[in-house]
């Protein structure tokens, strides 16, 4: 960072962290002039409180590295997308590609399609088997409407199932009772971006609730100084409803639906065996999906109860590299119970069917354009408390059946001790598996398009490597130990930290294959097979620490950083492939990163926020480190009416933030500083 | 032109906030409020029976948070008015004596054994909505849009053989053990 930048850092932070000293002050000399006890209990229910959160979160039981992003968090970052509110959970890598695509991943292995997080919104997987990831621009739901995400980092798979490798994001959304009345929410911002929000919720008979929601918008972004020289652009449409409703004193059942859809600009580079052997793709993406949700829970006992839960989800996604259309069914059920005070037990199992029909696009084609997948799978769970509040034990597995690997054991074992009240301190070890996705079972890429006559290629023709499946294929493995420590001394203070030692086997990595010299098509070349298969191997380890101090009732300062050392080897048999697909090609991450949160709650109903974001370099990707800084100012004029401002991005200017070294990637832009205006109208609401 | 705004913006704020006129802040501490209700709710507790709670009142308060302080700052001063009020604090539930109103903070530990406890003696249990459902309390605080609202259960009352005035009643929502 220069200078310059480095000033305008320490004057903007100097001033926000100034501010609440000073509030305070004034509030102290106010409050002599402010009596409470001469107000009535009508009176004291009509004037409005102040608090930046009710209070901290208590410290969670779990033995596990579990962060958790509040409703409330949400608001005062003033972000618009998830993948910008993940930003704020330490071990957690988030880097903007362009307008519609992120790269996020928790712990390593981060990249376009990262394939080791498993992503749930309420109970429904969202993780895509296609390329084994997430579509984040599929996943843009109404953030008013989430009621928390919980982001466990670390393998999660005895309660997830494969694919929690290096962590699980639960997207959990509020209730139909909890948002009764109605939400209008318009904003504006810079690069002619347009969004608007409107929900409504209502009673559905005496013992049911229900809302529904719209929501819309169109961004841009302007060429920047690199990637393609064109604008991005994504817009976006999208609807849904939830019903709520308690149908005995034992029972009740949600439903969840929503429809979206998707068009955003999507470059990306391609091969070609002409020069300059790739092209540049400017297409547009398209995707568009619903899915219903049904859940019903029977409280058999105060100590048992058993969740039946189902799923239906369409996605189309007319990627620029292959189109899909797939249709998953997912039928599962849970039993909590408590056999006796010292031990309470999870089980279930599910059962999941998805089939899907691809067309072949620029460099990816598939021998079996329809194929139907499945798993089904069992867990079961036991905390045993060994010494009541003191000492505890979780032991537990799951076990999977799926099309493509067969049988996978994924174990783990849990300790939680606390050793004074408001100290807990965890470890865990576990073991997860990531299994292979649908093109790496079955499918064709393009992966390099070597020149001739060059360092890799002596020969007068070019050579175009081919990655294939050749059915060879098994699941990644990882064995993980945990180590984790939480202490809060007081109410207003919260330390969490942790560390960890992976260990991965079987990485999916390349062999060498067929070589076919083709002198009959239109352009002579030579074919270059690689087969996918699992040669490679990593390591990593790394820490996280997250802090959440309120130091006033106004004022609440937070904060995490976390570091990171993953180091991937592959057993490359051909020096051919050494140097046009190393082993980590898809993958990068940043070693450190570091966050700080100021927010304030000052007079007039005037909310303040304030983050700093650092993010460590891409090595090996010409990717520089970056400090971002993000702002928002709130100001609640009415019951019910806030406006607000927000800018994003702020002192590093245009940076670019992720490069993938494959092809058919999209391809990464400069991320722009953001301003943004917008107000929110709540109106109608019943209690709470 | 964007990071001179944003200084300006900055700048701005922070003079405007230090600089509001006495009585501008349209907002109170939430602890702060929290405890005067409680301590006002004295006034409006009834036996069963139809007695009214004597010229002395006994807070007692589980576990330690910003209300709990409040709490004890306005027994310092007597802020009821006419009643003599008296409050301690426990930090467990084993410590609790006789009492007349429990708060019962989120930082808590064992809060059912605290209410069971409370219930016995004909105590009124109040607390934040953290412990409510599990606990089972009589009236529980939260804040919705920034505004402190209570939940009152009815079935927490019958069994602490208590009674609210039915001007506190008129505030509240009402609810029962099931509805928690």
């Amino acid at each position: 960072m220069d200078s310059k930048r480095w000033s305008i850092f320490q004057a903007v932070t100097a001033l926000t962290l100034f501010v609440p000293v000073l509030i305070y002050g004034a509030r102290r000399v106010e409050a002599q002039q402010f009596d409470l006890s001469d107000l009535s209990i009508e009176e004291l229910m009509s004037i409005e409180v102040s608090s930046v959160s009710k209070k901290l979160e208590p410290m969670s039981d779990a033995a596990a590295a579990v962060y958790v992003i509040t409703s409330e968090d949400i608001r005062r970052t003033g972000y618009t997308t998830i993948p910008d509110v993940l930003r704020l959970v330490p071990g957690v890598e988030v880097a903007q590609v362009d307008l519609n695509t992120w790269a996020i991943s928790a712990r390593g292995f981060n990249s376009q399609m990262s394939s080791k997080l498993l992503v749930m919104v309420d109970g429904r997987s969202v993780y895509s088997p296609l390329f084994s990831g997430v579509f984040w621009d599929a996943q843009d739901m109404m953030l008013e409407d989430i009621e928390r995400i919980e982001v466990i980092r670390g393998p999660g798979a005895t309660m997830w199932g494969a694919n929690a490798v290096n962590g699980v994001i639960n997207i959990i959304t509020k209730s139909a009772e909890s948002t009764q009345g109605g939400l209008a929410c318009s904003q504006v911002a810079s690069s002619e971006n347009f969004g608007l929000v409107a929900r409504y919720g209502g009673q559905l008979g005496s013992n049911s609730q229900y809302r529904f929601y719209v929501k819309g918008f169109d961004r841009h972004m302007e060429a920047g100084n690199t990637g393609p020289d064109l604008p991005d652009y994504w817009s976006s449409t999208r609807g849904g409803f939830r019903v709520d409703s308690r149908i005995s004193r034992k029972v009740d059942a949600t439903f969840t639906g929503g429809l979206f859809t998707n068009r955003g600009q999507y470059s990306l580079n391609y091969i070609t065996l002409t020069p300059p052997y790739s092209g540049l793709s400017d297409s547009e993406l398209r995707s568009d999906g619903g899915d219903f949700t049904a859940k019903l829970n029977y409280a058999v006992s105060s100590k048992s109860t058993l969740s039946l839960m189902s799923y239906a989800d369409y996605l189309e996604h007319n990627h620029p590299g292959i189109a899909e259309k797939r249709f998953t069914v997912d039928v599962g059920m849970q039993h909590i119970w408590s056999p006796n005070s010292r031990h309470e037990v999870v089980a279930g199992m599910e059962y999941r069917n998805s089939s899907d029909v691809l067309t072949d696009g620029l460099g990816v084609s598939t021998p079996v354009p329809s194929m139907v997948s499945w798993l089904y799978s069992a867990f079961a769970q036991d905390e045993i408390a060994i010494l009541p509040a003191k000492l505890s034990l979780t032991l537990g597995s799951k076990f999977e059946r799926n099309f493509s690997t067969d049988w996978e054991v994924q174990p783990n074992a849990r300790v939680m001790y606390v050793p004074a009240r408001g100290h807990k301190v965890w470890c865990s070890a576990a073991k997860a598996v990531r299994t292979p996705s649908r093109m790496e079972y079955s499918g064709v890429f393009r992966l390099a398009a070597i020149p001739p006559m060059s360092v890799y290629n002596p020969t007068p023709l070019p050579i175009q490597v081919l990655g294939v499946s050749q059915g060879q294929i098994v699941s990644e493995k990882l064995t993980a130990t945990e180590v984790g420590y939480r202490v809060q001394p007081h109410r207003e203070l919260a330390l969490d930290i942790s560390g960890y030692y992976n260990d991965y086997k079987d990485i999916r990595g390349f062999e060498t294959g067929q070589t076919v010299v083709d002198m009959t098509g239109p352009i002579p070349n030579v074919t270059q097979y690689v087969n996918f298969k699992n040669t490679n191997y990593s390591h990593g380890y790394g820490g996280e620490v997250s802090i959440d101090w309120k130091p006033i009732d106004i004022w609440r300062l937070r904060g995490g950083f976390s570091v990171l050392r993953l180091e991937t080897r592959a057993a490359v048999d051909n020096i051919l492939l050494s140097g046009v697909l190393p082993p980590n090609a898809d993958t990068v991450d940043p070693e450190n990163q570091a966050w700080l949160q100021n927010s304030v709650s000052l007079p007039h109903n005037v909310d303040v926020d304030f983050i700093v974001r650092y993010v460590d370099h891409l090595r090996d990707r010409g990717v520089a480190s970056y400090i971002a800084g993000d702002a928002r100012v709130g100001w609640t004029v009415s019951q019910g009416l806030e406006i607000f401002t927000a800018a994003q991005n702020m002192f590093g200017g245009k940076h670019t933030e992720f490069q993938s070294d494959i092809m058919l990637m999209a391809l990464s832009r400069d991320i722009e500083p953001q301003f943004l205006l917008g107000a929110t109208w709540s109106f109608g609401h019943l209690t709470r | 032109m964007v990071k001179a705004l944003y200084r300006i913006g900055i700048a701005a704020l922070l003079q405007w906030a230090a600089f509001s006129p006495p009585g501008a802040f349209g907002q109170v501490s939430e602890a702060e409020v929290r405890a005067v209700f409680v301590v006002k709710l004295a006034s409006f507790i009834e036996q069963i029976g139809g007695e009214t709670k004597g010229d002395s009142l006994v807070i007692a308060a589980l576990g330690k948070d910003l209300t709990v302080d409040f709490i004890h700052a306005l027994c310092a001063t007597n802020a009821s008015g006419e009643m003599y009020l008296s409050c301690y604090t426990a930090d467990a539930a084993r410590n609790i004596d006789s009492c007349d109103i429990l708060y019962i903070s989120a930082a808590c530990e064992n809060p059912v054994e605290a209410v069971r406890r409370a219930e016995i003696n004909n105590c009124l249990t109040i607390g934040e909505e953290a412990v409510a459902k599990e606990a089972k309390l009589a009236v529980t605080l939260f804040t919705f849009e920034k505004k402190l609202r209570l939940r009152v259960n009815l079935d927490a009352l019958e069994r602490a053989q208590v009674r609210l005035s039915a001007r506190v009643l008129k505030l509240a929502e009402i609810v029962r053990d099931a509805d928690l």
